[in-house]
């Protein structure tokens, strides 16, 4: 035996885990299987670190596919993402990330004169086929290429579908819309196309990637905006996006800042975050970074912490509710943590404004008919489980979200600017270039 | 994470990586995954290990797999014994055998021979697997807790003292929680501040609410909790000294119960200390019977295990969707416009379910066919099972590829194994284990002849009753343990749970007893390992002042109640065995058999049959289980051997008793073939001559009683041709 | 606003007959011709629709101005552009009041003439892509249904209780595709007196095993707790995303706005329409609801016309509309509304 015990280590699979991985051990197939895995596990848990995970591994992706066309590029991409979405449905940053990986690799297709390639690419599938299809067919969800999300380059978006026939690839009499030089990706030997396309699909992607890392800073930059002079700014938990945001306020300004508490699922996070400590979750922080982060406090703002209770009594005094969110859907709607809509029932009911931070990660392109099919239930912890009388005979479902319809909101701070909820679908639809959104 | 002395830079491919001349070792955390070795799940066990059993629709192992990946833990080595090629073969064909699973090295050791954790650890250190401490855990955990914070806890203590062993990870759970086990509750005494263990007792092998705890704790620590709310997740972090423990002692064989006893008693010799981490968050489980298995099942249905949640779709091809009230549906379910599918509901993909069905708070596996108007609560039924009309289910087990025919009722407890068939309109009575293998089930000849039992399926149907065997080592294998970790005991449920368990004590009387506990707890018969107390002194004063005051009851004729409890009275305040409380009752009840035949001059004969008639009640109460049967025989054998016509005597009761039901063919005939009844010492053999007639009769006779009688009659001398 | 005719010559339109139109207007026939070639779109337009029952009418006018499209014997651009014009104003003055024939026509001309101003000496191609994009509209147009039934039967799930009124093809599209796939769900039905296209559904729904309960267009507010959702159709979509549709949707939305049920309008998005009315009388159709000098002989309500009353609904009644391109909330509808004119 060694002089000294001999003991052993564990790192908890997490963001840094999976992102050394990539670094050390990619493999294309292997890579998507553990980040498959990863995701049902729920070691990478949340939007932010779903987003940077899911466009790292993009990265390596693409930067070892071989591929002969646009086509067989897109179709490789949508089949990794279907198996990622499946894996969790409800994280959508996932999917959104694709979506915009998606884009670049149609806008570099179009700069390089393969507009059409990228058309191509994009048959929808028959719809006679979906009809027919049996209930299994219901469940497949909506192909990401289909002929409404991406047939219309940038230039000239017509926003009725009727006009969209018109990017039909059978109208070639038509030119496409673009006003692009004329394709040449037939004459093009075929074996350079991943040579044009491939390194600058690959430079946007890490800028996507380094947009995703100062999402936050970004927001941030709005805090003048957003934050008057000795405003009672109010906010739920005391999420990072909100803490940067104050905290760049508090450079100029003087205002006071009530944080509620939370749920149970929440509160804990919230008070370390409220006493600036190193939160054991938060692996997407850099332990570094947030010890040479000031606290509100030092900044002398003064923070209040009340519990969820107390809301309504509050409202009143409170100038402006700030939240985060996890997720943002095209119609303005939100998906946020529980308790939220508890705070934003009592902003309506006082007409106290309500301002939604969102970095870009959160716009989900995705209108639904059912909200609870997006509601994570966790693990109960309204009742110990120790009460064993207790479990045996209730029910206590612990959802991690509420969805909040975008009435709520009156606006949104997005890293393309300030917006209305009924502008946010514009806004979405812009930024992942599509024409229309996904029903889900 | 936290525990990450340095950034990790080299790839992982393989455990135990030991940078060369680095101060301290960089060691990943290995994992040890042993069989249970309990026989808690017979008979589905039999052809099946039981940690490959699906416990809501998902193998057991996997979730074991599952909580070690997202520990972080990249080595597992998988220690099989029972059915060793099944789980190879589970493995090899698994995600976890992928280039792309997170454990990224992953043994099987078969190593059939084991039959205990203490097998497999002394296996473990003669294969010098182990050099870092190491995790060991059971194929049948399910948790969701995190390991860093138990982890870095034991490292700290290491560091201080290489002499902390074990960490263990308990659970608080309340007195009476469904996810206990209820047969063994252990009670840990822990130093408070430490959290060192310094004391351990599994109530169960005793009798009684009442455990003895040695007073000395007291005096060696000044504040102590008793802990006997604490769910035992049998996971421990062990230091490679404990392989070495198991090899210097080769008679550990349980983890708890031997090992950690072991180590607590002996502390001044060992001086190696055990800590517990009790946890009061997160979830840890172990389905170690059914019971457990029934109540873990319900907790992931409840999403107390998030994210090891049906949804979470962590089978390679699952595919489930959460609906309101904890209903799981996977894809391809196909229900009739009027089946009604209540709360906490599992269906696995492919299955039909008809009109009129309601389905509550089960788990239903893939491509069943239920029909209509059946009525399935608390079930659990596995892939590919037949359900046919007007069936109702309630608390059971229905493994794979069962067929039910219309009108079957199954009631609670019962457990119909692979491949059976029970035919239309039968009622499966409580408590009931049917299966259809005849693969190592009893050694007993009667048994294997039998391949349908009819009175038991239905005419037309096929299967045939699983009957415990008496060569389980282990303790609390015995029939009576499993029924009380079987499917419904349930303290709160009473009615047809104590009937089932009350047959096999066949107690009628019990009511009256006042010993609270005693009717509903059964006590263990451990002739075996008292057997060392025969000797002692201590015993024997017992012994003595229990067979007078029971023979006093005897002559006196009081109530066979009045004596009982008096008898149990006394087994308690001295804590006797029931070895002890047979051997007290034999030499009573032959005394006064003697006394008859003496001073009232009866025949041998008719004194027996009074005497053994109407104290067999009392005698019953001490008899639970076949061997407890051999261990009376051997006991009047013993005692007749210095009595006046003690052959007489020693065939006569053998007769009574054999007419009484007090024992059975099959007791008589180990009993027999003993060694210790057949040998020549003490005069065993001998005084059994007369006897052999009857035990040959025995062999030839058919199973009428009837003839039983008239074989008494033919002569007190017992000479048969 | 549209032209509107007294209401002499209607048809049914919803009822399973076809009545075909009867024109005793002076005009000299709506009939198409030129030096060349005649061309009936009005008969045309009628066989349509009584050979299929199941098409809507600006999907026959689009296919009727199609067929005039190929059928035109027109030398020039102009000549042929306003033959399109006439035979479009005849369909819609066969038909007055209905706006959605008004509209779908209008489209169908903006949308063939979109993107043909390429070349214009090149008449043959001229023409040639002008019969191409008819035919690709007029069978966007048919698809539509489909494709809304298609997403549609997304907002169905097991245990959903959904409540329609009045008898939509592309709502009944969605409700029967629902039913063929088994999932089960409940729908409650209002008779939609006096035309009883809601009886008519019931007994369509319930020949596919689908529960069915038909309750008095007077129970809707009684009943609107006991479902989930509402869905229903329209005739046309304004753009404030307003909608007309058959008379008692405004009712029936009032009382699902106040249980904060949520109203789901399955619609294509020809129809649309850009311009928007102020209140329920401002619509441009005249109906004679209000009668307080009933004819002799009427004690009840007034008769309704062969295409039945209508009654507009603001869009704050309404959650979402679900069109061939998606599920897509009130602004949304307005933004593609008014973005049209920049075709």
């Amino acid at each position: 035996m060694a002089p000294t015990a001999p003991t052993s280590t564990l790192q908890t699979p997490g963001l840094k885990w999976w992102l050394t991985h990539l670094e050390t051990d990619f493999h294309h197939e292997n890579s998507v299987e553990l980040y498959v895995g990863a995701l049902k596990r729920r070691v990478i848990r949340n939007p932010v670190p779903a987003a940077v995970g899911t466009a790292q591994l993009f990265l390596r992706l693409i930067s070892s596919y071989r591929f002969q066309s646009i086509r067989q590029l897109v179709d490789y991409i949508s089949g990794v993402e279907e198996r990622l979405s499946a894996a969790r449905p409800r994280e959508m940053s996932v999917r959104n990330m694709v979506r915009r990986v998606v884009g670049i690799i149609r806008e570099e297709a179009e700069n390089n004169g393969m507009g059409d390639q990228f058309q191509e690419a994009l048959r929808s599938e028959d719809f006679e086929e979906a009809l027919q299809g049996g209930p299994t067919a219901l469940k497949k969800r909506p192909s990401l290429m289909t002929v409404k999300s991406f047939a219309v380059a940038a230039s000239n978006p017509s926003l009725t579908n009727v006009f969209e026939i018109f990017s039909h690839p059978s109208s070639s009499i038509t030119s496409s819309a673009t006003s692009s030089p004329p394709s040449t990706g037939v004459a093009k030997p075929q074996s350079s196309v991943q040579h044009d396309v491939r390194p600058a699909i690959i430079q946007d992607i890490q800028e996507l990637i380094e947009e995703l890392d100062s999402c936050e800073t970004n927001l941030a930059e709005y805090a003048m905006n957003v934050i008057h002079r000795n405003e009672v700014i109010l906010t739920y938990g005391f999420p990072s996006t909100v803490q940067r945001l104050l905290l760049r306020a508090a450079q100029k300004r003087d205002f006071t800042v009530v944080v509620v508490e939370g749920s149970l699922n929440v509160y804990r996070k919230t008070h370390n975050a409220v006493m600036n400590k190193d939160t054991a979750n938060e692996e997407d922080e850099d332990a570094a970074e947030l010890a040479a982060r000031k606290s509100l406090q030092d900044r002398g703002i003064q923070v209040i912490v009340i519990s969820d209770s107390d809301v309504i009594n509050f409202m009143g005094r409170v100038n402006k509710v700030i939240l985060g969110t996890e997720y943002v859907f095209a119609d303005g709607s939100l998906l946020a943590p529980a308790g939220t809509k508890n705070i934003v029932r009592a902003a309506k009911a006082r007409n106290t404004p309500v301002v939604v931070l969102s970095g870009s990660y959160a716009l989900c392109p995705i209108t639904t008919f059912f909200e609870d099919q997006w509601i994570e239930m966790g693990a109960p912890k309204t009742v110990d489980f120790q009460e064993g009388y207790v479990i045996d005979n209730v029910e206590m479902p612990n959802p991690m979200v509420d969805f909040i319809p975008g009435s709520y909101v009156g606006y949104f701070v997005t890293n393309n600017g300030i917006v209305a909820p009924n502008a946010m679908y514009r806004a979405t639809l812009d930024l992942y270039h599509m024409s229309e959104c996904d029903l889900l | 994470m936290s525990n990450r002395k340095e950034k990790k830079a080299t790839p992982a491919s393989s455990g135990g990586k030991k940078r060369e001349g680095d101060a301290r070792e960089i060691h990943r955390l290995q994992a040890i995954l042993t069989d249970g070795f309990e026989n808690r799940f017979r008979p589905l066990t039999l052809e099946t290990p039981r940690c490959l059993l699906p416990l809501a629709n998902t193998p057991l192992i996997d979730y074991t797999l599952e909580f070690l990946a997202f520990s972080g833990v990249e080595d597992v080595f998988i220690y099989a014994s029972s059915h060793a090629e099944k789980i190879e073969e589970y493995i090899r064909g698994s995600k976890w055998n992928q280039p792309s699973s997170p454990i990224k090295n992953c043994q099987i050791i078969v190593s059939p021979t084991s039959t205990s954790v203490g097998d497999a650890m002394r296996d473990l250190d003669q294969k010098q697997i182990i050099t870092h401490d190491f995790l060991l855990i059971h194929g049948d955990f399910i948790g969701n807790l995190s390991l860093d914070s138990v982890l870095e806890e034991h490292n700290k203590r290491r560091a201080i003292s290489s002499k902390a062993i074990m960490t263990m990870v308990l659970r608080e759970a309340g007195t009476a929680h469904r996810s206990k086990t209820r047969s063994e509750t252990g009670i840990f005494v822990i130093e408070k501040g430490t959290n060192r263990c310094v004391h351990y007792e599994e109530v169960g092998t005793k009798d009684g609410d009442m455990t003895f705890l040695p007073a000395s704790l007291i005096k060696a620590h000044s504040e102590l909790q008793i802990r006997s709310d604490l769910l035992d997740c049998s996971l421990d972090i062990c230091a490679p000294n404990v392989p070495v423990l198991y090899t210097e002692n080769f008679d550990y064989q349980h983890h708890r119960r031997d090992f950690l006893n072991g180590v607590l008693r002996e502390t001044d010799l060992y001086e190696m200390s055990i800590h517990a981490h009790i946890l009061s968050d997160q979830y840890g489980a172990r389905a170690r019977s059914l019971q457990t298995y029934d109540a873990i099942s319900r907790d992931i249905t409840s999403r107390w295990a998030y994210p090891l949640c049906p949804d979470s779709n962590l089978g390679i091809d699952q595919a489930y969707s959460l609906k309101k009230g904890n209903i799981y549906v996977e894809d391809d379910v196909s229900l009739a416009k009027s089946t009604i599918i209540n709360r906490m509901t599992i269906l696995g993909s492919g299955t039909r379910i008809g009109e009129n069905t309601v389905v509550g708070q089960s788990v239903i596996g893939r491509n069943c066919e239920i029909g209509d108007e059946t009525e399935i609560e608390c079930a659990h039924i596995w892939d590919g099972v037949t359900i046919g009309d007007g069936c109702k289910i309630n608390n059971a087990i229905i493994a794979n590829n069962v067929t039910l025919g219309n009108r079957c009722i199954i009631q609670p407890g019962s457990i119909i194994s692979y491949g059976v068939k029970i035919a239309g309109g039968t009622t499966v009575r409580a408590g009931s284990r049917i299966c259809n293998s005849s693969s190592k089930i009893n050694d007993d000849d009667s048994d294997d002849e039998k391949r349908t039992d009819e009175d038991l399926v239905g005419i037309g149907g096929i299967g045939f009753e699983y009957e415990g065997s008496d060569d389980d080592d282990d303790d609390d294998d015995g029939l009576e343990g499993s029924l009380r970790d079987g499917l419904v005991f349930n303290m709160n449920h009473s009615n047809l749970s104590d009937s089932s368990i009350s047959t096999i004590s066949d107690d009628e009387d019990d009511s009256e007893d006042d010993m609270p506990g005693l009717k509903a707890r059964l006590a263990r018969s451990d002739s075996v390992t008292t057997a060392g107390s025969e000797d002692n002194d201590e015993a024997e004063s017992w012994h003595k002042e229990a067979s007078q005051s029971l023979f006093s009851a005897v002559e006196g004729d009081h109530p066979v109640e009045v004596a009982s409890l008096e008898l149990n009275g006394l087994r308690m305040s001295a804590n006797a065995s029931w070895h002890q409380v047979r051997r007290a009752v034999v030499t009573a009840l032959v005394a006064r058999v003697e006394q008859l035949v003496s001073k009232a001059s009866k025949t041998i004969a008719a004194a027996t049959e009074t005497v053994f008639t109407r104290w067999s009640p009392l005698i019953k109460r001490t008899i639970f289980e076949r061997k407890d049967q051999v261990d009376f025989l051997l006991i009047v054998q013993k005692e007749c051997v210095d009595k006046k016509q003690g052959p007489t005597l020693l065939f006569a009761i053998c007769q009574k008793m054999f007419e009484a039901d007090l024992v059975e063919e099959v007791s008589v005939n180990a009993w027999w073939a003993d060694e210790r009844s057949s040998t020549d010492v003490g005069g065993m053999a001998n005084v059994r001559k007369v006897t052999k007639a009857f035990v040959e009769w025995l062999a030839e006779a058919e199973e009428e009683s009837s003839e039983v009688e008239d074989s008494e009659e033919d002569g007190e001398d017992g000479e048969e041709e | 606003m549209f032209n509107v005719h007294p209401a002499h010559d209607r048809r049914a339109r919803n009822s399973s007959l076809t009545h075909p139109s009867t024109d005793t207007s002076p005009a000299p026939g709506i009939v198409y011709s030129t030096a060349m070639g005649q061309f009936d779109i009005r008969s045309y337009y009628s066989r349509l629709l009584s050979e299929d029952s199941t098409k809507s009418m600006p999907i026959a006018a689009m296919e009727s101005l199609s067929a005039l499209c190929d059928a035109s014997k027109a030398t020039t651009i102009h000549e042929l552009l306003s033959s399109i014009e006439i035979g479009s104003k005849a369909l819609i003055a066969s038909v007055p009041n209905s706006i959605s024939l008004t509209a779908g026509c209008a489209m169908f001309t903006k949308f063939i003439s979109a993107h043909t101003h390429d070349d214009p000496r090149d008449f043959g191609a001229f023409k040639k892509k002008l019969q191409e994009n008819g035919h690709l509209f007029a069978q966007s147009a048919r698809e539509a249904r489909f494709k809304i039934a298609a997403l549609g039967v997304g907002m169905l799930r097991d245990g959903e209780v959904v409540m329609v009124h009045g008898y939509s093809r592309c709502a009944v599209g969605i409700l029967k595709l629902a039913a063929q796939r088994n999932v089960r769900f409940k729908v409650i039905v209002t008779e939609t007196r006096p035309s009883c296209q809601g009886t008519k559904l019931a007994v369509e729904l319930r020949a596919l095993g689908v529960p069915v309960a038909v309750i008095d267009d007077n129970a809707v507010a009684y009943a609107m707790k006991k479902c989930r959702s509402v869905l229903i159709g329209a005739e046309s979509i304004f753009a404030d995303a307003s909608i007309i549709n058959v008379m008692g949707t405004h009712q029936i939305a009032l009382a699902a706005k106040k249980y904060h049920r949520k109203v789901y309008v399955a619609t294509e998005t020809h129809k649309f329409v850009d311009n928007f009315p102020l209140d329920q009388f401002d619509i441009p159709i005249e109906q004679d609801v209000i009668n307080f000098d009933p004819p002799a002989g009427f004690d009840g309500p007034m008769p309704q016309t062969e295409l039945g009353f209508v009654d507009y609904t603001e869009p704050q009644f309404i959650d979402a509309f679900i069109t061939e391109v998606g599920l897509l909330t009130p602004d949304q509808v307005a933004e593609r509304i008014v973005a049209m004119r920049f075709q």
